[in-house]
């Protein structure tokens, strides 16, 4: 037994679920999506959760992050309905939810993430400004802007915010989607060999390949939506091979024969090589997304939301400061190039900052869902 | 140009146009009636029966049509074109342009000879192009008035009719001609068409030979049957699986259009029935979201369907794919009864396709169309006939999708109005 | 006595052929005795099949024609006009029915079904054999029309006989008109309200002075026929005889409060009353089980009340009547859907009346309290589902699911912040009413199917309702919705109305409400001629259906009375004066009084028939000693031939 709540839909239509309502529930969005699945059916039940108030019953869906909005649904509804535009709104309403404090809440105001943004830029440059050396116009040396150790513990400090955040939001999204387990119990052996089984799955198809995405019909989202997330795994790499190459670390190959034989100039050459590819496409997906957000010529960008915006805008800024940094390095123009460096670095703060709470917070829920998912699946093909 | 007069011209010789127009006569007015095409009867004579009471549309329709044609008040003129309609002070003047049949009406006796030889074969409009007709022809067998008709586009002037024909009716250098008449009100009945749905590309867009339109169904299951017996015509198999898919194009703002056909529901069911009654053992499913059995005496027909054994699954289709060897269709639906998507296999596809006015120039009829287009009446809540021009009045499914007692009820409606009008009594 | 009879075969384009072998039929009867031509044909109704027989008639000089087809209900009228235009008497034909009575009944049998179908052919060829031309009784007819019920099918109908030139008489039986449609808060598709139209209707009926109304008037007997019927009504007194300037003074100095049982008793009225603000006629009325004649309205009124009035028996000649006595609301049972048993589950009439009567109100108030979520529960006392002896409303009350789709609309359009729970079965917003529908659930309205054999279960939680419901859109899922008030969307059932129902004899359908002669070709015709019937009493509709259907039966009741004379079927009995032996036991049998004596020239005081009464019924034939009295359709010579046909061997 379940009770209904009129507000759950009023708060999922402010974000973006503007006609669901007149949804007669057919079913056709069902029956056409290429993502739904037995025992995992979406969009409608998560239509009909909103519109009745089943809160939890919304929360406990991994379905809503099976889904990749790919918009077949919203365009065969027969009602006009937007089944797509629920589901995004849907998991936005769930990102407030799972957020710890409900402190994604935030970004899904206009004003209030503009507003933290300038104050979490404000933050980054003035811990830049604090804590800045002296600058080395005669060559561009990051360390010469920012110590190596202050770089180091800054990022240290962000990783551990980060993987705090994503453990307690983690749990807590868990928690919910639990009740969404099969019936059924298997034995321990098999369990976690399912476990095992169903990581590496969501490990190589979704988070590498996007294996399910690739199922829409729109196929050029799809290599976007690729794209993205490859470049930031890219630039990732190469943002990481250039600090190993500038840093201390190597110190390290002193101590260590085998570690001598490797030139250190070698990771400069990759992270360049890395970079240029990373950027590229990073920068194309990231374009493509902006680019139909303001065209809205598609179901999917029609409506978009602050936090749609925070995410894209952050991380086109993030590739485009660092290849700017590139290029200033090239043409000699130390100064704008450590300009160019500060200003990378507080983007990248930002983005970090928010990852948990915008669009960005997607790509986690996204894997715990779909391997909760596939571990489901394990257990029902037994 | 030939010039008639009368009291009343009703537009459109389906049953609406003859139900007002026997009522107009029988009160004594002088009426022409007018038909697009070569045969009064409209959609209802086509048919196979009506519901709910299972009764042939064609043993209701055709004393009707034959009374009309033989009432002294009532003029008929068919396969023609409306050109204008201007109201004068107190009088409509309609001009029509009688399109050439190619055989001389008053000679011909419709006796069919002319067909037989006919070396040209087209797909019968009036048969849903399940079979084919002949370039010279009679539309169905019980047309009227029943006489040939030559299509031009299709004939190569063989010249076989003009030998065979009995009466030497045959006439190739027949003219149109334009026809001006002179009325005092008008009553426009010009009913519905099926919606196109090769729009819907989901549901193979008309190019699966096993999917049907209700309309073709409707043809199967006539007494005078294209085929003689249910078949699906990919391979004349009988089938033993047959899938009903309502609300095509109905209530759907994605492709079709936003109001509900009003009789899809009754008609599917009706169809269910009676194939149940052909073919004994076989399974008949009807998709369907709401069923709107809503008239007198449609709920118990509802009832009684569901007690014969045809299946209801709640659940719209969302699209269909073929076998390309077998030609089998596969439904893919959301069934609400288990929750789950499922891909059903059946034999035959019906689709119940809904209905559109077949006014395409809303200019021409003056009168204002609604955004359905659909002729909108005025007066709706104090007078259902009424139009936004005084003297033109709506009878039948021209005003909005409706069933056929409705639309006998409302030619009667819009004759009692047209008689007022002219009396100006009030 | 035919000698040259012309016999056709019909097809029915394979209803018939299918099952009886028709050639065979054609081959077994063209030597038959008098069978001077014998054909069959795919449509014999259609105009092709028509013109062939009136060529035979004049090609072979037929005197009788006999077809064989589907049942006579349907073409024996088309036949027989088919005759005449050839020069034939249309009774020297027989319509024999191989359809209903044969191929249909025995489609699982052909070759047995042939035999029948001979045997009939044969009978019908007997009959015509030993028919008589016979001539149509003519009657002249009244030029006024009868209209029984007040509400807005009967005015619509009095509107238009009025303005055809018809006298008309509205016979009403409450004090006042406009019927339910009054009550109505807001009508679609125009969203005005109920009494708004209601007043339109009025206002012409006021300009009319053809028009004569009898309010709080019943009928108290009828007799006659077709074009000529004679009624006799009985006026209740009112009390008040005329208007008074003071009137609604009047009405305030009245002691006595009692429920207004046009608000469903939600607000009071005087014993001295109108029920609302409009009403026609514009007098009030004095209910006098109510009354305790204090006098304090006469202090004010004087000679305008007259409690010494009395009912007043009118005597009405008219051609035709139309019967337009509407409905009543389905009264859910106590305990339905916790009706009666809480105080806020309410029916969809008495919500209309909440909404009208607070119109000006910015929200929505129920017993004091502020409304701000409603559940509307469907099909309550609709599709009814039978699970014993107990006759149940199986129908589809079709007016419901629109109306209470765009009360949404209108509740969401008026009022801020309500929730609204519609927990249906099937929405049936049939044609352009789908609008209703998408509009109130895209402005916010929850839609909630259920299962009728697990209907939702209302309950209360402190002041506010619990209704329970699978939801079988959401997986059957059980949910609780907390309401203010649910309103129970109740349809349309047969009004009680056993007296006039007795008096008019009117035929009554399954469903309770009267039956028209045929759904698709006669709609608004009963199976007495001359009654018609209009709007809701005929079965559930909205208004714009009853309007249509209004204007319908006027039409049929202008072309039976405009004419000066009608034709009527000679299917009547009459006396042979020679043979009649006056044992007067036809007069007893008589259902219609139509036999009485006469004296015939020669023959002394004989039984005769007054054909304009008879209704063929054939009670008298069976009773009369010496065979003197027969129906002038089917003789006894008639029935025992077409016998001796029937059972000769083939």
């Amino acid at each position: 037994m379940v009770r209904t709540n009129p507000n759950l839909i009023r708060e999922i239509k402010k974000l973006g679920a503007f006609d669901i309502t007149a949804c007669y529930s057919c079913g056709e969005c069902t029956a056409i999506c290429p993502l739904s699945e037995n025992n995992f059916e979406l969009p409608r039940m998560m239509i009909r959760y909103s519109i009745l108030g089943l809160e939890d019953k919304l929360l406990s869906s991994p379905q809503l992050w099976l889904c990749y909005y790919c918009g077949e649904c919203s365009e065969s509804c027969p009602r006009d309905a937007d089944p797509g535009a629920l589901m995004m709104a849907a998991r936005r309403y769930s990102i407030i939810k799972y957020s710890l404090g409900g402190i994604a809440r935030i970004f899904y105001s206009k004003i209030m993430s503009i507003v933290s943004l300038i104050v979490l830029s404000i933050i980054a440059g003035l811990g830049i400004y604090l804590f800045k050396e002296s600058l080395d116009l005669t060559r561009f040396d990051p360390f010469s802007l920012l110590s190596y150790e202050f770089i180091h513990t800054a990022g240290l400090v962000l990783a551990v915010y980060i993987a705090v955040i994503a453990l307690l939001q983690g749990i807590k999204m868990y928690n919910y989607i639990k009740h969404s387990a099969l019936e059924g119990n298997l034995p321990a052996g098999t369990k976690v060999k399912n476990l095992i089984k169903s990581f590496f799955i969501v490990l190589f198809r979704e988070a590498l390949a996007e294996q399910r995405y690739s199922k829409c019909e729109r196929q050029s989202r799809y290599v976007a939506h690729l794209a993205i997330f490859w470049g930031f795994i890219l630039l990732f790499i190469a943002t990481t091979l250039d600090y190993l190459k500038n840093s201390n670390i190597l110190g390290l190959r002193e101590s260590y024969e085998i570690l001598k034989a490797i030139d250190i100039e070698i990771f400069g050459v990759l992270a360049r090589i890395i970079g240029i590819i990373g950027g590229l496409i990073g920068v194309y997906g990231s374009i493509y997304f902006i680019y139909k957000r303001l065209i809205k010529d598609d179901v999917y960008s029609e409506y978009s939301h602050a936090s749609d915006w925070v995410f894209l805008v952050l991380i086109f800024l993030v590739i485009l400061t660092g290849f700017l940094i590139d290029i200033f390095i090239y043409t000699n123009m130390f100064l704008l190039a450590y300009a160019m460096f500060a200003a990378h670095l507080i983007f990248a703060f930002d983005l970090i900052v928010t990852a948990p709470f915008t669009k960005f917070a997607h790509f986690g829920y996204r894997l715990i869902a779909v391997w909760f998912y596939e571990y489901q699946k394990l257990k029902i093909s037994k | 140009m030939n010039k008639l007069a009368c009291d009343v011209v009703v537009i459109g010789g389906g049953i609406a146009g003859i139900q007002a127009s026997l009522d107009l006569a029988n009160m004594n007015y002088k009426v022409i009636l007018l038909d697009s095409g070569p045969s009064i009867g409209g959609k209802m004579i086509l048919l196979s029966k009506t519901f709910p009471t299972l009764d042939c549309a064609s043993c209701i329709a055709t004393p009707r049509m034959a009374e009309s044609t033989h009432h002294p008040n009532i003029k008929i003129l068919t396969y023609l074109q409306i050109v204008s309609i201007d109201k004068h002070d107190s009088s409509f003047e309609i001009k029509i342009l009688k399109k050439p049949r190619y055989v001389d009406e008053s000679k011909c006796i419709g006796c069919g000879r002319c067909s037989e030889v006919c070396p040209v074969e087209v797909p019968n409009e009036y048969e849903g192009g399940l079979v084919p007709r002949k370039a010279i022809y009679i539309p169905f067998p019980n047309s009227l008035p029943n006489v040939a008709l030559i299509d031009k586009e299709n004939c190569i002037k063989c010249g076989a009719c003009e030998r065979v024909c009995p009466v030497k009716a045959i006439d190739r250098n027949q003219k149109q001609e334009e026809v001006l008449i002179e009325a005092k009100a008008v009553i426009i009945a010009t009913g519905i068409d099926l919606i196109d749905y090769s729009k819907k590309i989901e549901y193979g867009g008309g190019k699966y030979v096993n999917v049907l339109s209700s309309y073709q169904f409707e043809r199967i299951l006539n007494a005078t049957h294209p085929y003689g017996h249910i078949l699906r015509p990919s391979d004349g198999k009988i089938p033993r699986n047959i899938g009903y898919v309502l609300c095509v194009g109905s209530r759907d703002l994605n492709w079709g259009v936003k109001y509900c056909s009003a009789v899809c529901c009754m008609y599917s069911i009706k169809h269910a029935i009676m194939a149940l009654h052909h073919l004994h053992d076989a399974e008949i499913t009807i998709y369907y979201m709401d069923i709107r059995t809503y008239g007198k005496g449609f709920e118990e027909f509802y009832n009684r369907a569901v007690k014969e054994g045809v299946k209801f699954v709640r659940g719209k289709v969302a699209k269909i794919e073929e076998d390309p060897e077998t030609k089998d269709l596969f439904v893919y639906l959301e069934n609400f009864d288990t929750g789950k998507v499922e891909i059903r296999r059946h034999d035959l596809v019906v689709l119940a396709v809904g209905i559109v006015p077949t006014i395409n120039d809303s200019a021409l009829f003056k009168a204002k169309l609604n955004v359905y287009g659909f002729i909108e009446r005025k007066l709706i809540d104090v007078d259902p006939a009424s139009t936004s021009i005084d003297g033109i009045f709506v009878a039948g499914t021209a005003a909005g999708p409706m069933d056929i007692p409705d639309t006998i009820t409302s030619a009667s409606a819009a004759a009692m109005k047209a008689a007022l009008y002219i009396e100006r009594k009030g | 006595m035919a000698k040259r009879i012309g016999v056709y075969v019909c097809h029915c384009g394979g209803n018939i052929s299918d099952t009886v072998d028709v050639e065979k039929v054609v081959e077994a009867i063209k030597n038959y005795p008098g069978v001077v031509v014998a054909k069959h044909f795919m449509f014999m109704c259609a105009d092709a099949g028509q013109k062939m027989i009136e060529e035979d008639i004049k090609k072979y000089n037929l005197d009788g024609v006999v077809v064989a087809s589907c049942s006579p209900k349907l073409h024996e009228m088309t036949f027989r006009n088919c005759v005449a235009r050839a020069g034939l008497n249309p009774y020297l034909f027989y319509h024999v029915n191989i359809r209903e009575d044969v191929s249909w009944a025995h489609s699982d049998n052909p070759e047995e079904a042939t035999k029948k179908a001979i045997r009939h052919v044969k009978a019908g060829i007997e009959y015509v054999r030993h028919a008589k031309p016979l001539e149509k009784i003519k009657v002249k007819t009244i030029p006024s029309v009868l209209i029984i019920g007040g509400g807005i099918a009967g005015i619509r109908a009095a509107l238009d006989l009025s303005r055809m030139g018809v006298n008309v008489f509205l016979v009403e039986k409450s004090p006042f008109l406009g019927g339910r449609t009054a009550q109505i808060w807001k009508v679609f598709p125009t969203g005005e309200t109920g009494k708004e139209i209601v007043r339109r209707l009025i206002e012409e009926l006021k300009k009319r002075d053809n028009i004569a109304v009898y309010t709080n008037a019943e009928i108290e007997s009828f007799s006659g026929f077709l074009g000529n019927f004679t009624v006799k009504i009985k006026v209740y007194p009112r009390y008040i005889v005329k208007k008074h300037p003071r009137i609604t003074e009047a009405i305030k100095k009245c002691p006595i409060e009692v429920p207004n049982e046009f608000d469903y008793g939600l607000t009071k009225r005087k014993a001295i009353y109108i029920p609302y603000e409009g009403a026609y006629p514009d007098l009030p009325v004095i209910d006098m089980k109510h009354c305790n004649k204090c006098g304090e309205c006469v202090k004010i009124l004087g000679d305008a009340v007259d409690f010494n009035q009395q009912p007043q028996t009118i005597t009405l000649n008219v051609g035709a009547v139309i019967v337009a006595t509407g409905f009543d609301a389905y009264e859910p049972k106590e305990g339905e859907f916790g009706y009666k048993k809480f105080q806020n589950v309410i029916t969809l009439p008495q919500f209309e009346r909440i909404l009208d009567i607070s119109n000006n109100e910015e929200k929505i108030m129920f017993n004091g309290k502020e409304v701000k979520s409603i559940a509307f529960i469907y099909c309550v006392g609709s599709r009814q589902i039978p699970t014993g002896p107990e006759k149940v409303n199986e129908y589809c009350s079709r007016y419901c699911c629109s109306v209470t789709t765009h009360l949404n609309a209108e509740l969401f359009k008026k009022f801020k912040d309500l929730t609204i729970y519609n927990i249906y079965r099937d929405i049936r917003t049939y044609g352009k009413y789908e609008t209703y529908y998408e509009e109130a659930g895209r402005k916010g309205a929850v839609f909630i199917r259920y299962d009728p054999n697990d209907p939702p279960q209302v309950c209360a939680e402190g002041d506010k309702l619990l209704v329970t419901v699978r939801d079988l859109l959401t997986n059957r899922e059980e949910i609780e919705i907390p309401v203010d008030l649910v309103v129970l969307v109740t349809g349309m059932v047969a009004r009680e109305n056993k007296k006039l129902e007795d008096i008019l004899k009117l035929p009554i359908g399954r469903d309770g409400f009267y039956q028209e002669i045929h759904p698709k070709l006669r709609p608004v015709e009963t199976n007495i001629a001359g009654i018609l019937i209009a709007g809701t009493c005929q079965g559930p509709r909205n208004i714009q259906e009853t309007l249509a259907s209004a204007s319908a039966a006027a039409a049929k009741a202008a072309s039976i009375v405009l004419r000066e004379t009608i034709e009527l079927e000679p299917l009547v009995a009459f006396v042979d004066p020679s043979k009649c032996n006056l044992s007067k036991l036809c007069m007893k049998e008589c259902p219609v009084n139509a036999i009485q004596e006469k004296e015939y020239e020669g023959l002394g005081v004989k039984a005769w028939v007054n054909e304009a009464l008879c209704i063929g019924c054939g009670a008298c034939v069976a009773v009369c000693p010496t065979e003197a009295i027969q129906l002038k359709t089917l003789s006894t010579d008639q029935i025992r031939a077409m016998i001796k046909a029937m059972a000769e061997e083939i």
